[in-house]
C-alpha cells in the first residue's frame, strides 16, 4: 500500500509545487487549503505524514499541529512544517507543537523528498516497535500465564491436607521467589510405623529447577519402589529403605549432566510408633530439632549435594524423640535472606527466633519464623526459594 | 565476571573476580571446558575475588571438576572468602575439592 502524504497549504501554487515534487515517489496523495480542512482530512484519512503550512486561514499550522496532538488517532501522525517564517523562535514554536521537522520556503526539492523520506522511515520503524511491542506483551501474558498453571501443578506436589500422622501436627510455607521454585517437599506415609519426610533445593530457580523438583518429587512417590524396596524373605514382602540409601539412588539417577542441575536435600523416616528419627542430609541447611526443654540440636549428618555420582558416601543420622519436640526442615532461602545492609538472617538469628518461639504450636512457630525473617529484611521480595516445613510431635512414644 | 589466566609450573590458574552466579556460570564452564582439550588438565581456581558465589555458581564449579577429572585431570581452589568457605562447608564440597588459601600453594601441590 503507497503511503499517504496530506499537503496542507492555502496557496495553490505551494501545494502544486510540493505535489510535483512528490508525485514521482508513488505516495498517494491528499490535500487541504486551510487548517480547518486540514484537520477535516486529516481526521478521515489518516496519513502518513503532513506537510503543514503555518500562516493559514482559520487556523495556522501551529494550532492545527497541537490539535492534531490531542487526538489519539492522529496524534503519531508525524507532522513536517513547511514555513516563510525564518526566525529560530518559529521554528522552536512549531517542534514545541509537535512537529518532527520544520522547512523554509522558499524550499529546495531535493531538501523536501529527503526530509519526507525520513520522517516516514522514522513512523515506519516506530509502527513496527510498537507492533513488536505488543507482541512481545502478549507473549508474555501468555507465559505468564503458563507459568500460573505450572505453579499451581507444583503446588498440588506439596500435601495437600495435614497429613493424618499419628501423635503429630505439620505446618508448612511454601514461598517462591518467582512464580515456581527449585525447593519442594512432602510428608508421606510408608507404613503403619513409619513416615517419611523430604526437602529439596535444586540449584538456580524458575522453570528448569521447578522442572526437576516435579520430577523429584514423582522419583520419591511410595508408588515408585524407591521408598520402599521388595524383599522375598519375610513378611511383610517389603522392606523400608534407609535414608543413606534413598539418597544413593537419587545421587544415581540425577547425574549434574542430566539436567546440568544438582541439588540439596534432605530424606527422613519418622518411626511413629518408637519416636525414632533416621535421616541422612545431603548437604542441605542441617535441620533443627527443638526439643520441648529449650535445646536445639542439629540432624547434621549426611554427605555432599546430589548429582556428583558418589564422590562421598552418605552418613545416617539418628534421633529419639519424645512428646513436645518439634523438628524444623528449611531452605537456605531462609538463613540467606538479606537485609538491606546485605547481611544474611543466618544460623545464629533462626535459632534464637525458634527459641522464643518455643512454646508455640508447631503452626505458630512456622508462621512465627517467616515474619520474623520477613521483618528482618524490611519485607523485601526474597531472592531464593524460602521454604520451612514443621513436625510437631504431641503424642507420646513407647 | 573477569577471569585472569596465569600459568604457574605448568599448572593453568584462572583468577575470578566478581559474583559467581548464574550470569557468570555458564562463562566459568566455557573457560575451562576451552582449557581442557589435553589429557589429564591441571587447573587452579584461585577465588580471592569472589565476593559472592550461589547455587548456579557452585554448579558451574561441580560441573568443571567432573569435565576435567574425566581427562584424568584435577582442580583446586584457592583463595576462599569467607561467604565462599562458608557455602563450600555447608555443602561439603570442600571435601570434594582440595582447597588452598592462595593460588601458589595450590599449584604447587600437584
Amino acid at each position: 500500500m503507497p503511503e499517504k502524504i496530506c499537503i496542507v497549504d492555502d496557496n495553490m501554487i505551494n501545494r502544486r509545487l510540493l505535489t510535483g515534487i512528490l508525485r514521482n515517489e508513488a505516495y498517494e496523495l491528499v490535500e487541504a487549503r486551510d487548517g480547518q480542512e486540514a484537520i477535516d482530512v486529516i481526521s478521515k484519512e489518516l496519513p502518513d505524514l503532513v506537510l503543514l503550512d503555518v500562516m493559514m486561514p482559520k487556523k495556522d499550522g501551529f494550532q492545527v499541529c497541537e490539535e492534531l496532538q490531542r487526538n489519539d488517532r492522529t496524534a503519531r501522525i508525524p507532522v513536517i512544517f513547511i514555513s516563510a517564517r525564518t526566525r529560530v523562535e518559529d521554528k522552536i514554536k512549531g517542534l514545541n507543537a509537535g512537529g518532527a521537522d520544520y522547512v523554509i520556503k522558499p524550499f529546495d526539492a531535493g531538501e523536501v523528498l529527503a526530509r519526507v523520506k525520513t520522517q516516514l522511515n522514522i513512523a515506519r520503524l516506530t509502527k513496527e516497535l510498537l507492533k513488536a511491542n505488543e507482541e512481545l506483551t502478549r507473549r508474555q501474558r501468555r507465559m505468564d500465564e503458563d507459568l500460573a498453571v505450572a505453579a499451581r501443578i507444583q503446588q498440588s506436589l506439596l500435601p495437600q491436607l495435614s497429613p493424618d500422622m499419628e501423635n503429630t501436627a505439620i505446618a508448612w510455607r511454601f514461598m517462591p521467589c518467582e512464580s515456581i521454585g527449585g525447593d519442594i517437599f512432602n510428608v508421606l506415609r510408608l507404613d503403619e510405623t513409619h513416615w517419611a519426610a523430604y526437602m529439596l533445593d535444586v540449584s538456580g530457580h524458575g522453570l528448569p529447577s521447578a522442572l526437576v523438583t516435579v520430577s523429584v518429587s514423582q522419583m520419591l512417590h511410595p508408588a515408585t519402589g524407591i521408598l520402599l524396596k521388595k524383599t522375598r524373605t519375610s513378611c511383610p514382602g517389603y522392606a523400608v529403605r534407609r535414608p543413606a540409601e534413598v539418597l544413593d539412588l537419587l545421587d544415581q539417577e540425577y547425574p549434574m549432566e542430566r539436567f546440568d542441575k544438582y541439588f540439596t536435600v534432605t530424606y527422613l523416616i519418622m518411626n511413629v510408633k518408637e519416636g525414632i528419627i533416621q535421616y541422612s542430609n545431603a548437604a542441605h541447611p542441617p535441620p533443627i530439632l527443638l526439643r520441648r526443654d529449650g535445646t536445639l540440636e542439629l540432624l547434621e549428618e549426611g554427605g555432599c549435594v546430589i548429582g556428583l555420582g558418589g564422590v562421598l558416601p552418605f552418613q545416617e543420622g539418628s534421633k529419639k524423640i519424645g512428646q513436645g519436640d518439634k523438628l524444623l526442615i528449611y531452605t537456605d532461602g531462609i538463613l540467606e535472606y538479606e537485609d538491606k545492609q546485605g547481611q544474611f538472617y543466618g544460623q545464629n538469628r533462626l535459632h534464637d527466633t525458634l527459641l522464643q518461639l518455643r512454646g508455640r504450636s508447631i503452626k505458630g512457630i512456622v508462621d512465627g519464623v517467616i515474619e520474623a525473617v520477613m521483618d528482618f529484611g524490611d519485607h523485601h521480595p526474597p531472592r531464593d526459594d524460602v521454604t520451612l516445613l514443621g513436625i510437631g510431635f504431641n503424642g507420646e512414644f513407647n | 565476571m573477569e577471569i585472569d589466566q596465569e600459568a604457574i609450573n605448568h599448572v593453568e590458574v584462572l583468577y575470578l573476580k566478581g559474583r559467581l552466579d548464574a550470569v557468570s556460570a555458564k562463562q566459568l564452564k566455557e573457560k575451562v571446558a576451552s582449557l581442557g582439550q589435553e589429557k589429564g588438565p591441571k587447573l587452579v581456581i584461585d577465588m580471592a575475588g569472589v565476593d559472592f558465589i550461589d547455587s548456579s555458581g557452585l554448579g558451574a564449579l561441580i560441573s568443571s571438576l567432573r569435565t576435567v577429572s574425566k581427562l584424568g585431570g584435577d582442580i583446586k581452589i584457592s583463595g576462599l572468602q569467607h561467604q565462599a568457605r562458608s557455602i563450600f562447608e555447608l555443602t561439603r564440597l570442600d571435601r570434594v575439592f582440595r582447597i588452598y588459601d592462595d593460588s601458589m600453594a595450590a599449584a604447587k601441590s600437584f
